[in-house]
């Protein structure tokens, strides 16, 4: 497919490197965090402007090649694996922050800006971009809108859909519309929301208007101790009946703690069931009570030691250990598949009995890091891609998972994505008529199926199978 | 605009009147049929269904007998939208208004369609939550309406707007099925977040049945400041200072008569939280507002203030009502060129905005414009064009029947407009629903 006349017009387009055709240099495109199917595109191309992006997009429709949008490829799901779209559109040289606005707290930025780029730059304005995904030091913010991101600040201030007021977005035909807009209410239907969180398969957005958010005046982060994960949970669950919106409340369990104080060396009890790190942010008056209230409910539900960071240093080495715990894992096995379910808050402690008896019955490891507070969980099974058959068990211990999460009233996802990895399982929470309504949209905006083909829906006619690894990584 | 085509199917009333007796769906009487009159021009038919079931019965029958309908709650919101462009009938989903599940552990809750906000919002207070919304007249106000027409108040500044809140909607198709979107736990990302598209599309692309929010706990303490300024530059040297303090406010609005003079310039602003929280910020905004009278209420007070201020733009008179979209920062630019429009056309008008966001709406007062819509016209293209000017949008939220003939509401240049339309066409093929009421005529 990669055809040197293709490559050389394309060049045409973006400059000679801004094309990657090697199959060498490719394999690096082969996958994103979701590393258990692997499948390299043809060609990358890599532009540097929406008029670059629309010239690409014109041409790859007048020689019908489908195409997929890609960031920087942190993402979980396989939302970016070019199954059958021979042409990667990489975003990564459209980096730019274009304009901060501070009194209107609105930033404009290429969507190849990373993450948290944006509050660095808005930090010495007192503001910051609420939605920080645990890969935030590298993901790209078209990726966090393509894939509706949180993290585990969006308990209380809302994920990426929240936090972005407009984009523009290069349809597949090369079109380029605006959605949104830098006011709120622009008249119309809601695009730009049904545009966020549709995993790249409407077009490529090139830029976005984001809001930016007062830093917190003040902010208390509490570290709880549990023997268990279920007694951590129940605390969960009792903090926010008891009315309180944490800014965060998150778990790591036994294994993850392991793992997070063996590459981080922070403190952490290693013989602890469970840890809760909770956040509460906001004006000064008030915190402490709220602080005092969430100790009480977490004493009350067997914390067997709490601390309080005393400073800065402290809450930043905390959150440090928290978002990098699934590169600690590392230390534990070669491969691990970050699951992403959804439970109601209240039966957190029910799903997590599910996932180790899960774990027993399919004879893997599995650790759980989660965001408590909205009842993502993450459980993280572990594995070595080069036992085929413990690969294998990974997947259907994946989707026995996220079975269990639909029957407790729960969701197929909460920030990763259906992606390639999750399209089978679509039916489990929604009928035929719900999918249809949904690709009638998305025929709207890619009518020939053109733009990230092979994701979300699980179409008779184009069935993808997610099983083990196509191709295995080289070793 | 396009008006009626000649391709549009003459509607078979007869057969829709023995579908819904099969059906058994509920007519209404007379008071209904004033109730839901759209800018004089009656439904030929009021339904009431009682369950999703005959929603669907009543869309595949109306698609059938080429009928068009307007999904409607009370009635109250109805002034919003343009003229039907085809007789219709209105279908109004009041008697199918159960709670379906409230979550308070979960902070989620599901609710029908014709259920009101004031009724859900009482059921949630008994677990100390709310739906942080506060849209005019909440006991007149469906939940269907609340999200169709996209409604908002004061609280949106610190709380956002309902789409913000809506994590899952099921949804009667134009063919008459059922079609659901997201789910019933805060946060998910399966599938296409379909919601928002119904969000403030007037009912053109699907009948809402139920809907799923998150909640947030009722703040323990609520207090409010209302400041009186001597005109619009101290008003906003008073909000740039707002803005600036360590100040968490629910709201910020500013109201202010133009032309200047024929009333007071004030500015409202709202906390809720705890009573420490609360208690510290009306310390800090008494420092800031010294040199301006400051009003105080706290606790129920407060709620009346609020209240108020919710409801002021649907309940005040006005034969003309705007609504303009601005960058905050553009607001004061906005009102001045209402100043000149306000000399020019000899009209009085009433501004009252969600100063922290940037939405202002205006309420044209005086008698002269009355009745003679070209001048209405020209005041709104003046205005709309001041809107643009400064960045932002403006559309027309309420005007007479001969008003609203006469111009666009919505305005032109409307960004990925055909989008828009294919998205109607796809969702909405054969136009049974709400036909003209949406932007560009949708």
């Amino acid at each position: 497919m990669a055809t040197p006349r293709l490559v050389g017009w394309l060049q045409d387009i973006v400059g000679d490197d801004g094309v990657v055709s090697h199959p060498t240099e490719l394999s690096v495109y082969d996958c994103d965090g979701y590393t258990l199917e692997k499948s390299a595109p043809d060609i990358v191309v890599l532009p540097r402007s929406t008029e670059e992006v629309a010239a690409v997009l014109k041409l790859l429709r007048r020689e019908g090649v489908p195409f997929v949008p890609r960031g920087t490829g942190t993402g979980l799901s396989g939302g970016c694996l070019p199954l059958g779209a021979p042409v990667m559109v990489s975003l990564t040289r459209m980096n730019r922050i274009l304009d901060l606005d501070p009194v209107n707290r609105r930033a404009v930025v290429q969507s190849g800006v990373i993450n948290a780029w944006v509050s660095r730059e808005a930090k010495p304005h007192g503001l910051h971009f609420v939605p920080d995904p645990s890969s935030q030091m590298a993901c790209s913010i078209g990726g966090n809108v393509a894939e509706n991101s949180g993290g585990p600040h969006t308990l209380k201030y809302g994920v990426t859909t929240n936090h972005v007021l407009g984009v523009t977005l290069v349809l597949p035909d090369g079109e380029v519309v605006s959605l949104g807009a830098m006011t709120e209410d622009a008249p119309g239907y809601d695009l730009l929301g049904v545009t966020v969180g549709s995993e790249g398969t409407f077009g490529i957005v090139t830029e976005a208007v984001l809001k930016l958010q007062p830093l917190p005046q003040a902010c208390k982060t509490l570290l709880a101790v549990f023997d268990s994960v279920a007694d951590g949970s129940a605390a969960v669950s009792a903090i926010i009946a008891g009315g309180i919106v944490p800014a965060a409340l998150e778990m790591l369990d036994h294994m993850i703690i392991q793992a997070v104080e063996d590459a981080f060396h922070f403190g952490f009890p290693r013989d602890a069931g469970a840890v809760l790190i909770a956040e509460l942010d906001g004006m000064e008056a008030g915190l402490e009570a709220a602080a005092g209230k969430v100790r009480e409910i977490c004493e009350a539900n067997g914390a067997t030691e709490i601390r309080v960071a005393r400073d800065d240093r402290e809450r930043e080495a905390l959150w440090k250990c928290r978002k990098r715990a699934f590169g600690a894992l590392g230390r534990l096995a070669p491969n691990f598949c970050c699951q992403d379910g959804v439970v109601p808050p209240n039966r957190l402690p029910e799903i997590m009995e599910r996932i180790a008896a899960i774990g027993e019955a399919y004879d893997l490891r599995i650790g759980n890091v989660f965001h408590a507070g909205d009842g993502n969980i993450h459980p993280i099974l572990l594995y070595d891609e080069r036992d085929r058959n413990e690969t294998e068990r990974v997947v259907a211990a994946g989707r026995e998972i996220l079975r269990e999460c639909v029957r407790l009233g729960g969701s197929l996802t909460g920030e990763h994505g259906i992606g390639v990895e999750k399209v089978a399982l679509m039916p489990l929470i929604f009928t035929p008529d719900d999918l249809r309504t949904m690709e009638e949209v998305r025929a709207v905006f890619d009518p020939d199926d053109c733009c990230n083909p092979n994701k979300i829906f699980p179409s008779a006619e184009r069935q993808v199978e997610v099983r083990a690894p196509r191709r295995q990584a080289a070793m | 605009m396009s008006r009626t085509s000649l391709m549009e199917p003459v509607p078979d009333w007869d057969g829709f009147d023995d579908d819904l007796r099969l059906s058994g769906v509920a007519a209404g009487t007379p008071a209904d049929f004033a109730r839901f009159t759209i800018d004089g021009i009656r439904p030929e038919r009021v339904l009431f269904p009682d369950s999703a079931e005959q929603v669907c019965r009543i869309l595949q029958s109306a698609r059938a007998r080429g009928v068009a309908l307007v999904p409607a709650g009370f009635g109250a919101h109805l002034g919003l939208g343009g003229l039907p462009l085809r007789p219709f009938a209105a279908l109004s989903l009041v008697s199918f208004n159960a709670l379906v599940d409230h979550q308070p552990a979960n902070m989620t809750v599901t609710a029908q369609a014709g259920m009101s906000v004031a009724a859900l919002q009482a059921a949630l207070a008994g677990s100390n939550q709310w739906l942080p919304v506060d849209p005019p007249l909440p006991a007149a106000t469906s939940v269907g309406g609340l999200i169709s027409a996209d409604l908002s108040g004061p609280s949106r500044f610190s709380q956002g707007t309902v789409r913000d809140l809506l994590i899952g909607i099921t949804v009667a198709r134009a063919d008459g099925t059922l079609a659901k979107s997201g789910g019933r736990v805060v946060k998910n990302v399966a599938g296409y977040d379909l919601a928002k598209l119904y969000c403030g599309a007037l009912g053109t692309l699907g009948v809402i049945v139920e809907a799923t929010f998150k909640l947030r706990g009722l703040p323990p303490a609520l207090a409010v400041g209302r400041m009186t300024c001597s005109d619009m530059a101290e008003a906003r040297e008073l909000l740039e200072r707002i803005r600036t303090a360590p100040l968490e406010p629910r709201l910020i609005e500013l109201l202010t008569p133009v032309p200047a003079g024929g009333g007071d310039c004030i500015i409202v602003v709202g906390f809720g939280g705890s009573d420490e929280d609360v208690a510290d910020q009306q310390t800090t905004l008494r420092a800031l507002a010294q040199g301006q009278t400051l009003e105080e209420q706290v606790g129920e007070d407060a709620v009346a203030v609020l209240a108020d201020l919710r409801d002021a733009n649907v309940l005040g008179e006005g034969l003309l009502k705007l609504k303009a979209s601005l960058l905050p920062t553009r607001l004061t630019a906005f009102v001045a060129a209402l100043e000149d429009a306000s000399a020019e056309h000899g009209v009085t008008m009433a501004v009252h905005a969600h100063a922290g966001n940037g939405i202002v709406r205006v309420r044209v007062q005086r008698p002269e414009v009355e009745n003679t819509g070209r001048s209405a016209r020209a005041l709104v293209e003046e205005l709309r064009g001041a809107a643009a000017a400064l960045g932002g949008t403006l559309v027309v939220e309420q005007a007479a029947p001969e008003v609203k003939a006469d111009l666009d509401i919505w305005g032109d240049g409307i960004e990925a407009l055909p989008l828009m339309q294919r998205i109607k066409e796809a969702l909405d093929p054969k136009g049974v629903l709400s036909p003209g009421r949406f932007v560009a005529g949708i």
